[in-house]
């Protein structure tokens, strides 16, 4: 394997005491630094860290740019005054959802789309038709995730105001460095953006902040399970998002994706399609008495499993699935509310 | 300034009027906006018609108006280097003892091709012509069918005759004689009616421009507003769906039901807001350029041309393909050649090639009118429906692009105007 460093790579090798690495987005990333279920324990009891330099991160600039990405998204990106955010998909002309993730505005002209898949060669041929110009955030920006009960402790530790509501974001000039200070994650912790070349600094600070709090680095693994317990269906783990030429992609409403979809925004791309395709299937939790994750694929003829993970935090193995509303489940699954945990923000 | 319809025809065109005709009977009140001074589209300068409606020209009156045929069916002339023309007459006995002068094989061949043509011509005649689900022929037909979705017409021709005059000729009538599926363009000539006869060429009496004027007159006594010099600029929506039109002088007429004579292309990318239709169905039309282009040339003689066998098609089967008719103009002593060209040739090249079958072609020219429009991929496949509407709710496609082959009809403006009533009460 080829290893495509992300900024934080030299520090987190340092970290990396299992020498445990896998692949997620082309980029190369811990699996876990030590051990994944206290990682995982961390981000629900003290405070962790994750590198999030894998997300997808693409800048989209143009005159038209809100009113591009007002069709685009499902929900109006020219309601979004600079520094605010919110979480909606983009879809198919068919109404199948092709994405979903957190779109920024930067400024009058300027928007930050952050999602954990790519979708860059239909957004920007979508994007030239209203001659906006899509560039993609590659090796220039890292990002770091800080997230758990004592988030916001070590964010003040750190020198940075705490108080910043969710979906906002804040551009800083912290103790010499230019950085940008999110709340866009679903576990209701921070962000921390950095040029690539602070990068290594940036870790330090924050190792050296979080230390009076137990803050540990969490690997992919780690912040999977703390992903999963949101109870949000997530592109390419969950689902194949869906292409356009295709006959069948997933609807919003059976990836429990409503939220996502501002129904009274009646410009954006697939809505009559999604708003009429049937709501027969759902998303829900199952939890199972034991440690062993449920296998992906069809529960008997109520549905299918998504994916599955052993919860440190629930004692449990914990799934997504999407199910026929009111079809019974087989013996020893338990259906659970989601999120499977709240967050603690 | 504003106005209020309760549709819009967008062109003037054969189908448009068809269209404005239609809706009106439906009880609706119609404002048609052309952009030229005149009514009729390409209409006026065509000289040969293959695919009129025969529901269009009987609902409207046109025939109790005076429509009159010049000739009912041309026959179609391969034009030889050596003189010896294969003259196709619309018998096919007599045309097969024309062809056994070239080939005794062709000669049996044709018979059969012929009645082969126009049994699957019959047989998905009903989709082709109404807004039907697809027939299903029976056994052979079936068959037959399956096999020309994906055969073109040169191997088609080529599989049924060695004659080559007689596989060009036959051959012209496809935009695309080499693509895939391009034999069904042939079915869907034969499929046609004029006059009462199925695969017919006829010629109205006086052109095209005759018959733009009796449509004119047929949609202006049903009540339909005719404007002319009113250029639309954009198409307006309110919430998605159709809602108006503004025009290029800033005045803007709003209606429910807009029906368009431009191209789906053209309609979607020119007039309608951006990516309106859906992003990847811009996309899809963005990026698919046009596959050719088809030049249409009026030539105005002095003199009637040297052209053996005239009143006919005559089509150039050696060298670059072209058709060819010829008619007599409205101004005396003089006479009209339309030539139809694939791709763009030059007049110079147009002249010399036809002037190998007619001396002193050039010297009796006295003037040249040229257009270019784009040949795009026929939809041969695609049912009424999906040719006609349009993912923008309220906006249906009434052009000789939203036939199956791009055509003078109507076919598509009355079934555009059907399915624009149809949703009167959504």
């Amino acid at each position: 394997m080829r290893v495509r460093a992300t900024p934080f790579h030299s520090r987190a090798a340092a970290a990396n005491l299992a020498n445990a690495w896998e692949p997620r987005g082309g980029w190369t990333l811990s699996s876990f630094y030590d051990d994944t279920n206290s990682e995982a324990l961390a981000v629900r009891l003290t405070a962790a860290m994750a590198d999030i330099s894998w997300r997808w991160r693409a800048t989209l600039e143009g005159a038209r740019a809100g009113e591009f990405l007002s069709r685009l998204m499902t929900k109006d990106a020219a309601k979004l005054t600079p520094g605010e955010a919110f979480k909606a998909a983009w879809l198919t002309d068919k109404g199948g959802v092709r994405g979903a993730g957190v779109l920024a505005r930067h400024g009058r002209e300027s928007f930050r789309l952050t999602a954990s898949a790519s979708d860059r060669d239909w957004i920007a041929r979508a994007a030239a038709l209203f001659d906006v110009s899509l560039r993609e955030v590659l090796d220039e920006e890292g990002g770091l995730a800080i997230v758990g009960p004592y988030a916001a402790k070590t964010v003040e530790a750190l020198g940075l105001d705490p108080a910043l509501p969710l979906l906002t974001f804040r551009k800083v000039f912290w103790r010499g460095l230019d950085v940008t200070l999110s709340r866009f994650g679903e576990l209701g912790g921070y962000e921390l953006w950095c040029n690539t070349d602070d990068a290594p600094l940036v870790w330090d600070r924050v190792v050296k902040a979080g230390s009076a709090f137990a803050l540990k680095p969490a690997g992919l693994r780690a912040m999977d399970i703390a992903d999963l317990e949101t109870g949000i269906a997530r592109p390419v783990r969950d689902y194949e998002p869906a292409r356009d030429g295709f006959a069948h992609g997933p609807t919003p409403w059976e990836l429990g994706l409503d939220t996502l979809v501002d129904t009274a925004h009646t410009l954006f791309n697939g809505r009559e399609a999604a708003l009429a395709a049937p709501r027969d299937r759902t998303l829900i939790g199952l939890e199972t008495d034991g440690e062993a994750p449920l296998p992906r694929g069809a529960i008997g003829t109520a549905g299918r499993v998504l994916s599955s993970l052993y919860s440190p935090a629930l004692q449990r193995a914990i799934a997504l699935a999407v199910v026929e509303r009111g079809a019974p489940l087989p013996a020893g699954m338990r259906i659970a509310p989601l999120p499977f945990l709240a967050v603690n923000s | 300034m504003s106005a209020r319809a309760d549709a819009i025809v967008i062109g003037g065109s054969v189908g448009g009027l068809a269209a404005a005709a239609y809706l009106r009977h439906a009880g609706l009140g119609v404002t048609v906006l052309e952009a030229s001074e005149q009514l009729g589209g390409s209409a006026r300068a065509a000289q040969a018609f293959h695919a009129l409606d025969p529901l269009m020209l009987r609902d409207l009156g046109l025939t109790r108006r005076g429509l009159k045929l010049a000739a009912r069916d041309l026959p179609l002339v391969g034009l030889r280097q050596d003189g010896r023309h294969l003259v196709l007459a619309r018998d096919p006995h007599v045309a097969a003892r024309a062809i056994a002068a070239f080939s005794a094989a062709d000669a049996q061949a044709y018979k059969h091709f012929h009645a082969e043509l126009f049994a699957l011509a019959r047989a998905l005649r009903p989709w082709w012509c109404e807004d039907a689900a697809v027939p299903q022929p029976k056994d052979r037909l079936a068959l037959a069918l399956a096999r020309l979705e994906a055969t073109s017409a040169n191997a088609w021709l080529g599989a049924w005759f060695e004659t080559e005059a007689l596989r060009a000729a036959l051959a012209f009538d496809a935009p695309f004689p080499d693509a895939p599926g391009s034999a069904l363009a042939l079915v869907w000539r034969a499929a046609q009616e004029m006059g009462g006869l199925q695969g017919a060429v006829a010629q109205i009496d006086g052109g095209g421009a005759a018959l733009a004027v009796l449509l004119t007159a047929a949609v202006q006594a049903d009540g339909a507003e005719l404007r002319t010099k009113a250029r639309v600029k954009k198409l307006l929506l309110a919430d998605d769906e159709a809602a108006g039109v503004e025009l290029d002088t800033g005045e803007q007429v709003f209606a429910r039901r807009i029906l368009s004579s431009l191209s789906r292309r053209d309609t979607l990318l020119s007039l309608a807001p951006t990516a309106s239709a859906g992003i990847a169905e811009t996309l899809r039309l963005t990026e698919a350029a046009p596959a050719t282009q088809e030049t249409e040339i009026v030539f105005t003689l002095n003199a009637a041309p040297q052209i053996p066998h005239a009143p006919a098609r005559l089509v150039v089967t050696e060298g670059d393909a072209l058709e060819a008719i010829v008619t007599p103009s409205s101004s005396p002593g003089q006479h009209l050649l339309t030539v139809t060209a694939r791709g763009t040739p030059g007049d110079d090249a147009v002249i010399a090639g036809l002037e190998r079958f007619a001396p002193q072609l050039k010297s009796r020219i006295v003037a040249a009118e040229r257009r270019t429009r784009d040949v795009l991929v026929p939809h041969l496949m695609e049912s009424a429906t999906a040719r006609i509407s349009t993912p923008i709710k309220g906006l249906t496609l009434c052009g000789r692009d939203a036939e199956p082959m791009a055509a003078l009809s109507g076919r598509a403006g009355r079934l555009a105007a059907v399915i624009a009533a149809r949703e009167k009460g959504a």
